[in-house]
């Protein structure tokens, strides 16, 4: 059977994802959006249809700005399919598909990787007891089931912990306390860059507004060095220790962590796209030039996967990288495209400012006691990862063959960036140097006979 | 028996044949560096399938793979590891008419030939002693005692005890020339030059550009055969299952995860160090799995990958002495290697050493491709 042939084929059905879908079906380009969940939207308009029809007030005028755009992208013409993971991009483009139990392979003229960003772990000893998640769960339960904990802690810093805090107060649930990393050295670092952040006076505003919201309503402790999750088979409360030496110790049974997002690259390093190491925000992301476009003529990169900007900003990427491809394919699109970039660059414009004020402090990104798990899905400790370095384990790669690091099923996504600085900090190596791990497809999980089905029928 | 020579003898490919020479020689006191553009089992040797099989053997191989053997069932006091072998059984299954036919013809054939360590096992004996095989399963050929082993475990123990005993490990070090001066040789690196009397090419799907270093054209082919390995399940198989006439071999390791090879190859990309996967091959392979256990149906597959491994026209090693006095060749092991390792580690340092080979070595010489440059290929 002949693979099917879609000139554009965008992954993702975020801002970016539905953005670019409006462009390119405009330009008359027959489009496939391909969403591996189950409603467009994306994290941050998850759920919003549904959302939509009662409209809780909690969610924030900032959820409710996706309602145009959804709308829109509902109405443009291009193919949605939701529930449809992409496992692998090949050297030719064809992309390897499963859907309801079957895979499919398809090609593309272009495409637009827009898979959004992924929280940077936070390995905190007693990270992986039950009772304990991350602030982008705790949200997605949330926006999808309405689901909330009462007497939550919410510990670390960065825009989503304190959106996520003031939409847990809005929707009445008590909040216990808010615990913020965010050190007074990274206020001297960002506050240089403060006046570009006022080229964002809207975004400015609504992040005020929830810090006051949250102060009015639970305790926020600050200068805080250290945490610790207590508890031995449940969570039960966290201890932190302050910049003076104090230690206050907080119970609850809902400890939620985080400390910024980072692109997810784990499609566009699969795909063999050149990447780089961010030293601004501190992750890596695919080298692409100012319209997206990555070391791949072919593949563009839209949104937060290509670098942390946000919803807004993600909207105009993906209008920015499919003009370019519509000019592309004989289009010209020369104002439209100047219109965008600034646009983009003006969207940008708060983050030198963000990504230095929330950059966690290196202790944070480290582990620092030798029981706490690094890697979740091989159960690797920090006291294994160190053992294998000493035995000679000299980078991300070996190190899966020496302690099955990263060896699991989320490949990677939450010790990667932790197993690779702890590795620079023990050679001494740039990141760049240390490299991050190669990542193998399927992207995803897939089951054996999603994989067969290219064949036929799995055998009874 | 003292050392062959005085300067260190130099093995270029720190794989499981250069890991495995490199402890046999610092075993007899020979001084060895050991070199390795990469690291320590990078490619084909730290990520195969890990089969540990005198089955299905070409029939020129199946002396050394009996010395191999020999090794095999004492490696763990031989490398001071644990675990090393999973002995138990290696089966290929007949899942047709067409499957048994080739079995009883294969049987025959190594009778014939004077083996006798490949059994017919019919249906029920087979289901016996793997109750999740599929019901249709009309038999299938046997060897006891063989087994797999961690790939990357056994090449890095052979590394770790060759180390131990002296051996000198360079990596990542690239050789970039090898040139006679005098009575020795001079191997040129990206880190420094090193004079040697004697070369040892273990140099795997990059033994050919090392030959031809050395004076010697030895056809080799890069592939990249592909793997997946699956979430963890309930351990139902301690033994290795492949298939009669198709391409499988499938493992359970011991934290449940299964393995899965099937010879499908992917694209090696020699130059850059890459392997891709190829979907529609990974697919097909997994097909032949779910014919042998159809009941695994909703496990999940955590990764895919490839390997790259160099592949002679014959399909049979290179291991010998090169056209010029000290070098020796000892790659091309068309992706069933691992297995032969330690014999070809010992065989290697015997001609190193001079010495007469435990196993006749006359199949494998590298002469054999200069003398019929157009034999046709038995693939």
């Amino acid at each position: 059977m002949a693979n099917q042939h879609f000139q554009i084929v965008i992954i993702g059905a975020g801002p970016a994802g539905m953005a670019a879908a409006l462009t390119t079906t405009k330009a008359g380009l027959e489009t496939i959006v391909i969403d591996d969940q189950k409603d467009n939207g994306g994290q941050v308009y998850r759920n919003l249809q549904a959302n939509q029809k009662t409209s809780p007030a909690y969610l924030g005028q900032s959820y409710y700005d996706g309602v145009k755009l959804a709308q829109s992208f509902a109405d443009c013409g291009a193919i949605y399919r939701p529930d449809c993971t992409v496992w692998q991009i090949t050297d030719t483009h064809e992309i390897a598909l499963v859907s309801q139990g079957k895979a499919e392979l398809i090609t593309a003229d272009y495409i637009i990787i827009a898979t959004g960003a992924i929280e940077r772990p936070m390995p905190v000893k007693g990270w992986t007891l039950p009772g304990v998640m991350s602030v982008g769960g705790a949200q997605t339960l949330l926006k999808q089931a309405a689901i909330g904990a009462e007497d939550a802690v919410f510990v670390g810093s960065g825009p989503l912990l304190y959106l996520t805090a003031w939409q847990y107060i809005k929707a009445g649930l008590s909040v216990r306390a808010v615990i913020d990393i965010t050190g007074t050295k990274q206020w001297r670092s960002a506050i240089p860059f403060a006046p570009l952040a006022f080229l964002q006076p809207g975004m400015v505003a609504m992040g005020r507004k929830w810090l006051g919201d949250i102060r009015r309503n639970t305790e926020v402790i600050n200068h805080v060095i250290a945490v610790e999750i207590i508890g031995q088979s449940q969570a039960q409360g966290v201890s932190c220790t302050l910049s003076t030496g104090d230690k206050i110790e907080i119970g609850s049974n809902h400890i939620f962590l985080h400390q910024g997002v980072v692109p997810n690259v784990n499609l566009t390093m699969a795909t063999g796209l050149a990447h780089q190491w961010d030293h601004q925000a501190h992750c890596w992301r695919p080298v692409i030039d100012v319209t997206g476009k990555s070391s791949d003529e072919q593949i563009y990169i839209a949104g937060d996967g290509a670098g942390i900007g946000g919803a807004k900003a993600a909207v105009i990427a993906g209008r920015l990288a499919a003009s370019a491809i519509v000019a592309r394919c004989g289009k010209p699109r020369f104002l439209a495209q100047l219109y965008y970039k600034l646009r983009h660059l003006h969207y940008l414009s708060i983050r030198p400012f963000l990504d230095r004020l929330y950059l966690p402090p290196a202790h944070f990104r480290l582990a620092q006691a030798d029981e706490t798990i690094i890697c979740r899905c091989e159960a690797v400790s920090k006291a294994d990862v160190d053992a294998a370095l000493d035995s000679g384990a000299s980078g991300p790669n070996q190190l899966k063959a020496f302690c099955r690091a990263g060896m699991g099923r989320c490949q990677g996504r939450s010790c990667g960036l932790v197993v690779q600085e702890m590795i620079a900090s023990h050679t001494g190596q740039s990141m760049t140097e240390t490299g991050y791990y190669r990542l193998r497809p399927p992207v995803k999980p897939i089951t054996l006979a999603e994989l067969a089905s290219l064949e036929g029928p799995w055998p009874d | 028996m003292g050392p062959a020579a005085t300067r260190p003898v130099v093995i270029i490919g720190a794989g499981i044949q250069g890991c495995a020479t490199a402890f046999f020689l610092s075993q007899r006191g020979q001084p060895v560096i050991v070199v390795d553009k990469d690291h320590v089992g990078r490619h084909a040797s730290g990520v195969n399938a890990g089969g540990v099989r005198r089955l299905g053997r070409d029939i020129a191989e199946i002396p050394l793979s009996v010395a191999a053997m020999d090794w095999w069932n004492q490696i763990d006091q031989l490398l001071d590891i644990d675990k090393g072998f999973h002995r138990q059984f290696y089966v290929k299954v007949a899942l047709d008419d067409a499957g048994a036919d080739l079995a009883s013809r294969r049987i025959q054939q190594l009778h014939k030939a004077g083996f006798q360590h490949e059994t017919w096992v019919d249906r029920d004996q087979l289901l016996c002693r793997i109750p999740h095989l599929t019901k249709s399963v009309l038999g299938g050929v046997l060897v006891q005692g063989d087994g797999w082993a961690l790939p990357w475990k056994i090449t890095r123990a052979f590394h770790d005890k060759a180390v131990a005993l002296g051996a000198e490990f360079r990596t990542p070090v690239t050789v970039t020339s090898i040139d006679r001066s005098g009575e020795h040789w001079q191997v040129t690196t990206d880190a420094g030059m090193i004079e040697t009397d004697i070369v040892v090419n273990c140099a795997g799907a990059w033994g050919g550009r090392i030959a031809r270093m050395t004076g010697d054209v030895l056809p080799i082919e890069a592939h990249a055969p592909m793997l997946v390995i699956t979430d963890r399940q309930p351990i139902f198989l301690q033994s290795v299952v492949g298939v009669m006439g198709g391409t499988l071999s499938f493992k359970q390791l011991d934290n449940g995860s299964m393995v899965i090879g099937g010879g499908k190859r992917g694209v090696a990309d020699v130059a850059r160090n890459l392997t891709q996967i190829i979907p529609a091959g990974l697919s097909s392979f997994v097909m032949t799995a779910g014919r042998v256990f159809p009941h695994l149906r909703d496990v999940a597959i955590l990764r895919a990958w490839a390997g790259i491994e160099g592949y002679t026209k014959d399909d049979l090693p290179i291991i010998g002495n090169g056209g010029e006095a000290g070098i020796i060749h000892g790659f091309g092991f068309s992706a069933h290697g691992f297995q032969l390792g330690p014999a070809v580690g010992e065989a290697l340092a015997d001609l190193v050493m001079a010495r007469q080979t435990r196993v006749n070595l006359a199949a494998f010489s590298p002469h054999r491709f200069a003398e019929s440059p157009d034999q046709t290929s038995r693939r």
